[in-house]
C-alpha cells in the first residue's frame, strides 16, 4: 500500500508567517502546472495501490476547480483508491458549495480546513484572507455536502494572541464538533514577513500554557492527542500522517514533493518553473542508520512513540544497549517513558528537539 | 678574506616594508629568476605571508657586485618585527655587525622601530637608515629623516629614499650596506667559535644549526663540540642559505653564516645561543650569547576532543624545536580534561602558536585565558609563582602578592592622547611622561601592570586611534598589589578553567561582563543554570540561562522529514562542541569569549 501526496503551491494570498513552497503571484502557471503534474501522476512506476492520498499546498482549493478536478481523476485513474481516506486542505472562503459537492462525489472523504484562530484580529495579524464566519459558513458548507470527517487547523502564539483569547478559539471549534484537530505553535521563519517584523508575541510562559491547555482541553472534549500536534475523535487519525511517521512508503507530486519509497527518498524541484520544464528529483539512499535515525524521532512525535521490540527487529539492534546513556539521563529527568515503547512524556514534548538529536 | 663580507639585519616596524625590500635585495643581486621570485620569499609559513609578519628569523647569502667593482657576500638575516619576538631579533642581531634601518616616509617612527634600533644599537651595529615608500603621494622623507636624527640620535641626512615596492633606490641601499657596514672581525687562524642563533629538525638531516663563524672554520669531518650541554657530534654537512633553499659548501670560515647538519637527534642539544667549537681544539671562552627570555604569558590549551591529547603533545612539541621560548608542561583541568600549561613571550606569540597548532596541525583547542606569573608570599613564610589562577591557595594564606609591570611605550597622533590616557588609566596605568616627536605626535610613557594588557589592551589601543597608535613594552619588575582570584560558577559548581587573578578594584566589573559574556555564549538548556561569579565565598554577579522550554511544536510533513533531520543534525552537532561541566554542556566558545571583554 502507497501514501499519495499532491502538492498545490498556489494560494490567494501567502500568510505572513508561511514558508511552505507556496506562491501567491504565479497564477499564470496554474494550467501548465496542474499538466504537469497530472503527467507525473501518470508516468508514476510502483506501488499502485493507495490507501491514503492527501493533497496539500499552499491551497488546493485556490486551483480552479477544473483543473483541481482533473488532476483529482487522475489520481483516481492511475491509483486504486477504493477505501482511500482522501484528503484535501481547502482554506475558508476558496470554495463553494458546488464545489465541496464535486470534491466529494469524486472521492475526496476528508477535508482539512486552516482555521488558525477564531478571533479575527488574530486572522487579519496572521495575514489570512478570511474571517471567523468565512470559516463556520465553509465548514457548514462541507457538513451539507456529505463530509464526515473534517479537521480543523488550529494555532497558538499568535501575535496578540491572549491565554483566553485561545481558549475561545478552542471553544468555538469544538462546538463545530470537527472529527480532528491539528493545534500547532506559530514559528517564525526565516524569509517570511513576519521575520521582520516587530511582533508582539505571547511569551513562552503563555505559549506553553496555551499547549498544555490545549491538550487537556480537547482530552475532555472526546479528542484523543495520538501526536505531538494531532488529536482526533476516536479512530479518525489521519491515516496519511501516520504514514510520514511511521516511514511507510509514500510517493509525492508536485513542486518541491517528497517521497520515501523503501528507504530511498526523491525530493522534486521546488520551483515551479523548473519543476515544469525540467523537474530533477533528488534522489537520497537512507543508510541503515538514516532510516533508524528517522524511525526514532518520527516515532517520538507519536503520544504512544514506538516499539521497542519492533525497532529492534527492524534495525537489527540491541535498543537499550546501544542508547543507554542516553535513555538512562532522560528517564532520570523524567523526559521519556520506556518500558514496550518508548515516549516522551508532557515535558520531554517541550524539549523533544534535544532529545531527538541526542538518538541521532 | 672576511673582508668582503658583510652580515646585516632589517629592522622595521610591521607594514614599513621590510619583507619587500629584502625581496628587493635578493632579487636585484641575481639570486633568483623572476620566475623564482615569489612574494616575501623570506616567509616562508603561510601564517607569515597572510598577517605580512615574520615569526621566525632567516638567514640569506647573496653575491652582489658593486660600483667598487668588488664582489661582496651579503648575508640577510632576516628578523621579525614585533615585540613578542625580541628574543628571536636578539639572537639575530648577535649575529650581524650591521641593521638597515627601514622607515615608512609618510609614518615615520613607530614604537617597534624605536624597540629594535635599540636592540640593535645596545648589540653595537652600525645603522643603515632607509627612508622606503617614497613613492605615495603622503611621503614625507624630509619629516621623516629629521625624526630619525632627533629620536634615535644617528644621521640621516643621506639616507637612501627608496621604494621597496617599486624597486626605487635599491641599489643605493645595497652600496650603503657594503660602505657603511663593517666587515666581520676575526681571526681565521684561532680555534672554531661560532654562534648558534637558529635550529631546526629536518626530517633528512637531522636538527640543522644556523650559525655565525666568528673565529676558525668548520668543515665535514670535523667533530663539533656544543659548550653549554659538552655535546660532540660530527659534521656530515656544512653550507650557506640561499633563498631556495641549503647549499653545501666545503667549510664556513670565519666571518661566514651558514648551516651545520651533524645527525643531531634532538633540537634541545643546540641551545640557540651556544657556541660551537671544535673538539680537538676548542675555543677558551664561549662567545656571549644573549639573554634568555622567559615566557610572560601563559594559558590553557585543551584538545577540544580528548582523544587528541597526544597529537596536542606532538604538535606542541614540534612547535618547540623550531620556537625555543615556547613552554608547556602538561596540566588537568576539571572542566577541559587533560591539556597544556603553555607560556608564550606575548599575546601575539600566544595567537600565532595557536594558529599554527589548529591549522598546521589540524587541532581543535579550547584556550583559557591568558595569565601572568604572579608572586605569592603565603602567610607561613614560603613563595610561590603562580601561573595558573587555580593553583592560588585560599586567601587566608596568603599574607600579599605581587604582580609583573611593564614599561610601555605608546606612539600615537596627539589628536587621541586623552583618549589614550584615559585607556591607560582605566588599565590602573601609573604616568611616567609624555614626549613630542614632533608637532603632530606624541609618544606616552606608562607603567602598566602586564595582566591589564594581555586581555584586549591592543585591540582598544587601535581601536581608539582609529589604527594610529603603535604599542611596545618591555618587563620591568614586580610591584605588590592587591590581587584576588575571580571564580566563575555554573549550576552552582565551579569552572576552574575559567577563573582569573584580578586586581581587587577590577573584580566586580570583570565578574559581571564575564557572566555576561557567558550568558550569550552558554545555549539554554534542559533547566536553568545560574552564573555566578564569585570571590572567595562572596557572590559579585549573577546572571540566569532560563530554561530551554520552547521547541516548536510544528507541522512535521513528508517534506519535512529531510529538513527536520537536517535540525536535528544540527543540533547534534553544536553538541558535540560542546563541554560537560557538572550538569551543563559549555560550548567552547564560551571559554573563548571571556577572553575579549571590550
Amino acid at each position: 500500500m502507497i501514501g499519495v501526496y499532491v502538492h498545490i503551491p498556489f494560494c490567494v494570498k501567502k500568510c505572513n508567517y508561511c514558508d511552505f513552497n507556496s506562491f501567491d503571484n504565479k497564477n499564470s502557471l496554474k494550467q501548465r502546472y496542474a499538466e504537469k503534474i497530472i503527467e507525473e501522476i501518470n508516468n508514476f512506476e510502483g506501488d499502485l495501490n493507495a490507501d491514503t492520498v492527501f493533497f496539500g499546498g499552499g491551497t488546493p482549493t485556490a486551483l480552479e476547480q477544473d483543473l483541481l478536478q482533473r488532476i483529482i481523476l487522475a489520481v483516481n485513474n492511475k491509483f486504486n483508491t477504493t477505501d482511500c481516506e482522501f484528503s484535501m486542505e481547502a482554506n475558508p472562503a476558496t470554495i463553494n458549495s458546488e464545489g465541496l459537492l464535486l470534491l466529494h462525489k469524486n472521492g475526496v472523504n476528508r477535508l482539512s480546513i486552516g482555521l488558525q484562530s477564531a478571533n479575527n484580529d488574530e486572522l487579519k495579524a496572521l495575514g489570512r484572507i478570511h474571517c471567523f464566519e468565512d470559516f463556520v459558513s465553509t465548514y457548514c458548507m462541507a457538513r451539507e455536502a456529505g463530509f464526515d470527517n473534517i479537521n480543523t487547523d488550529i494555532m497558538f502564539g499568535i501575535p496578540n494572541q491572549t491565554l483566553d483569547s485561545f481558549k475561545r478559539t478552542l471553544e468555538e471549534v469544538v462546538k463545530l464538533k470537527p472529527e480532528h484537530v491539528s493545534c500547532y505553535s506559530l514559528i517564525i521563519e526565516q524569509g517570511t514577513p513576519f521575520y521582520n517584523m516587530n511582533l508582539n508575541l505571547p511569551d513562552e510562559e503563555t505559549e506553553r500554557k496555551m499547549y498544555y491547555y490545549a491538550v487537556s482541553y480537547l482530552q475532555q472534549n472526546g479528542y484523543i492527542q495520538y501526536e505531538i500536534s494531532n488529536f482526533a475523535k476516536k479512530s479518525m487519525q489521519c491515516r496519511h500522517n501516520i504514514k510520514y511517521w511511521e516511514r511507510k512508503n509514500y510517493v509525492g507530486f508536485g513542486a518541491g514533493a517528497s517521497s520515501l519509497i523503501e528507504n530511498v527518498r526523491y525530493k522534486n524541484s521546488e520551483k515551479l518553473i523548473q519543476y515544469i520544464e525540467n523537474n530533477m528529483p533528488e534522489k537520497e539512499i537512507l543508510t541503515m542508520s538514516d532510516a533508524l535515525a528517522e524511525h526514532i524521532f518520527l516515532g517520538l512525535r507519536k503520544t504512544d512513540g514506538f516499539n521497542i521490540k519492533e525497532t529492534e527487529r527492524l534495525y537489527n539492534i540491541e535498543f537499550y544497549q546501544k542508547y543507554k546513556t542516553v535513555i538512562d539521563k532522560y528517564l532520570k529527568l523524567n523526559l521519556i517513558t520506556y518500558g514496550e515503547n518508548m515516549a516522551l512524556t508532557k515535558e520531554g514534548v517541550s524539549v523533544s528537539n534535544i532529545i531527538m538529536s541526542d538518538f541521532m | 678574506m672576511s673582508d668582503n663580507i658583510r652580515n646585516f639585519c632589517i629592522i622595521a616596524h610591521i607594514d614599513h616594508g621590510k619583507s619587500t625590500l629584502a625581496d628587493r635585495l635578493l632579487e636585484h643581486t641575481g639570486v633568483l629568476t623572476a620566475r623564482e621570485m615569489e612574494e616575501q620569499i623570506l616567509d616562508n609559513m603561510d601564517l607569515e605571508r597572510e598577517r605580512g609578519i615574520t615569526i621566525k628569523a632567516r638567514a640569506v647569502r647573496v653575491v652582489y657586485n658593486a660600483r667598487d667593482g668588488k664582489q661582496y657576500i651579503l648575508n640577510l638575516i632576516d628578523t621579525p618585527g614585533h615585540v613578542d619576538f625580541n628574543y628571536e631579533v636578539s639572537r639575530s642581531l648577535a649575529a650581524c655587525e650591521g641593521a638597515v634601518l627601514v622607515v615608512d616616509a609618510s609614518q615615520g617612527i613607530e614604537a617597534q622601530t624605536l624597540a629594535n634600533t635599540y636592540l640593535a644599537i645596545d648589540n653595537n651595529l652600525e645603522l643603515v637608515p632607509v627612508i622606503n615608500k617614497i613613492d605615495l603621494p603622503s611621503a614625507q622623507p624630509q619629516v621623516v629623516k629629521d625624526e630619525i636624527e632627533n629620536v634615535i640620535g644617528i644621521p640621516a641626512q643621506d639616507a637612501p629614499l627608496i621604494s621597496a615596492k617599486q624597486g626605487i633606490g635599491i641599489e643605493d641601499v645595497l652600496e650603503k650596506i657594503v660602505n657603511d657596514v663593517p666587515p666581520p672581525l676575526g681571526d681565521i687562524n684561532k680555534p672554531l667559535s661560532a654562534l648558534i642563533f637558529d635550529s631546526y629538525y629536518d626530517a633528512y638531516k637531522g636538527v640543522i644549526i644556523y650559525c655565525r663563524v666568528f673565529d676558525g672554520q668548520v668543515k665535514v669531518g670535523d667533530t663539533i663540540r656544543l659548550m653549554a650541554t659538552g655535546k660532540e657530534f660530527d659534521v656530515v654537512e656544512v653550507g650557506y642559505l640561499n633563498p631556495l633553499g641549503m647549499v653545501p659548501s666545503n667549510m664556513l670560515s670565519v666571518g661566514e653564516v651558514g648551516y651545520i647538519a651533524a645527525s643531531i637527534k634532538n633540537v634541545s642539544d643546540t641551545r640557540v645561543g651556544d657556541t660551537i667549537t671544535i673538539a680537538q681544539n676548542p675555543a677558551k671562552e664561549p662567545l656571549a650569547g644573549y639573554r634568555k627570555v622567559n615566557p610572560m604569558v601563559f594559558c590553557g590549551i585543551y584538545p577540544a576532543d580528548g582523544a587528541h591529547y597526544e597529537d596536542l603533545r606532538d604538535a606542541l612539541g614540534k612547535l618547540q624545536l623550531n620556537d625555543a621560548s615556547l613552554s608547556f608542561e602538561p596540566e588537568t583541568s576539571i572542566a577541559l580534561g587533560f591539556g597544556f600549561r603553555c607560556g608564550f613571550l606575548g599575546l601575539l606569540h600566544m595567537e600565532i602558536i595557536q594558529e599554527r597548532l589548529e591549522r598546521e596541525y589540524n587541532l581543535d583547542l579550547v584556550t583559557t585565558a591568558p595569565s601572568v606569573i604572579y608572586h605569592c608570599f603565603k602567610t607561613n613564610g614560603e613563595e610561590i609563582d603562580i601561573d595558573n589562577p587555580t593553583n592560588l591557595p585560599p586567601a587566608v594564606e596568603i599574607a600579599y602578592m605581587e604582580e609583573p609591570m611593564v614599561d610601555a611605550n605608546i606612539m600615537l597622533p596627539t589628536d587621541y592622547v586623552g583618549n589614550i590616557m584615559e585607556l591607560c588609566q582605566q588599565r590602573r596605568g601609573i604616568y611616567k611622561d609624555m614626549k613630542y616627536l614632533d608637532s603632530t605626535r606624541v609618544t606616552l610613557h606608562y607603567e602598566l601592570p602586564l595582566n591589564e594588557i594581555i586581555y584586549d589592551f591592543f585591540d582598544a589601543l587601535k581601536s581608539r586611534t582609529k589604527g594610529y597608535a603603535s604599542f611596545d613594552y618591555e618587563l620591568c619588575g614586580y610591584q605588590r598589589s592587591t590581587l584576588v582570584k575571580l571564580d566563575m560558577l555554573l549550576n552552582g559548581e565551579m569552572v576552574d578553567a575559567l577563573s582569573l587573578i584580578v586586581h581587587t578594584d577590577k573584580a566586580y566589573e570583570r565578574g559581571r561582563r564575564i557572566a555576561e559574556k557567558l550568558k550569550e555564549a552558554i545555549p539554554r538548556q534542559l533547566f536553568e543554570i545560574p552564573i555566578q561569579a564569585a570571590v572567595g565565598s562572596k557572590i559579585i554577579a549573577r546572571e540566569t540561562v532560563k530554561a530551554m522550554r520552547k521547541d516548536v511544536l510544528a507541522k512535521c510533513y513528508g517534506g519535512d522529514i529531510t529538513r527536520k533531520k537536517k535540525l536535528l543534525e544540527k543540533q547534534k552537532e553544536g553538541k558535540k562542541r560542546m563541554r560537560q561541566v557538572g550538569s551543563v554542556e559549555v560550548p567552547q566558545e564560551a571559554f573563548m569569549s571571556v577572553l575579549k571583554l571590550d
